[in-house]
């Protein structure tokens, strides 16, 4: 992505920082239900319209 | 949405976000972000992400309604100013459940970090990656060797996921994908699809050797990695 070799934009993701953890012995994953967001779309531009339409995108 | 409208407007420090910032507070009202029940956001999909993340760790959870100022906007709106009122009124709410990974390191640290797009495992040098597969306490492949792995929700589906030639995902569909990036062993293995109650474990094999790191929501951590290697070979910023 373009932007992402912005130096102006880097220092944005100075937060993320933590969220690289190295030398890793076990990972665990799941889902967690507790924590759900909500995010709000126009309704003629939806999150699930997008989703579904990006497997038609050559 | 029902109720007294209390929103906040929070902004990625580029010049095109601050712009907007600015042209919205001089039209509308905005309380801070603690007496707030609704989040405006301005930038692009990292922004969305970084200010999801910063929620996540306050446990204050709000709805947000999300602008693009940034390049792609698959998260965001369209950027306008006026009827931010009534488009917020009619706007349709998403609920999206972040993964949660849980970490232990070679040095016998533990992590519990979420990600709302995808949690990828990479190789941190040459030597490819090592990973034992366990998908709810059953060791589905003993030995994948790769560059990493990743596991995406349906929002992540479309990014890294799909670079990775990972599936998409419709969004409310109740999985995750389980996708190798660069597989080499076993030789046809494209990856899984799991019901989202799945838990799924990675175990280093040979973590000495073949060093790997965890990554939660690529799009934010790729850059500041990038900064960090920059800044240990005392390149510019």
């Amino acid at each position: 992505m373009k932007s992402a070799l912005d130096p102006v934009k880097r220092p944005v993701s100075a937060v993320a920082d933590q969220r690289e953890v190295r030398d890793v012995a076990r990972v665990e994953v799941a889902i967690d239900r507790a924590t759900p967001l909500t995010l709000l779309f126009d309704p003629e531009h939806t999150l699930d319209d997008r989703i579904a339409a990006e497997q038609f995108i050559a | 949405m029902s109720g007294e409208v209390r929103r906040a407007l929070v902004a990625s420090p580029t010049p095109a976000a601050k712009a907007a910032e600015e042209r919205l507070r001089a039209t509308y009202d905005f309380v801070p972000q603690d007496e707030a029940n609704m989040i405006v956001a301005l930038g692009g999909d990292g922004f969305m992400l970084q200010t999801l993340h910063s929620m996540l760790e306050s446990r204050r959870i709000l709805p947000i309604f999300g602008m693009n100022l940034g390049t792609v906007g698959f998260l965001m709106n369209e950027w306008r100013l006026e009827r931010l009122e009534q488009r917020m009124h009619s706007a349709k709410a998403f609920k999206v459940t972040p993964l949660r990974m849980t970490v232990d390191t070679v040095d016998g640290e533990r992590f519990s970090i979420p990600a709302i797009n995808e949690v990828s495992l990479l190789r941190e040098t040459r030597q490819t990656a090592r990973l034992e597969v366990e998908v709810n306490d059953r060791t589905v492949l003993p030995e994948l060797v790769c560059d990493g792995v990743l596991v995406a929700t349906p929002a992540g589906s479309t990014a890294y996921n799909l670079s990775a030639h990972g599936p998409i995902l419709p969004l409310g569909s109740g999985l995750v994908a389980l996708t190798p990036i660069s597989p080499f062993r076993p030789r046809r293995w494209r990856g899984a699809i799991l019901p989202e109650s799945t838990t799924i474990r990675f175990t280093v094999l040979d973590p000495v050797k073949r060093p790997v790191s965890a990554v939660a929501d690529q799009r934010e951590v790729r850059a500041r990695s990038r900064q960090a290697s920059r800044q240990r070979r005392g390149g510019p910023a």
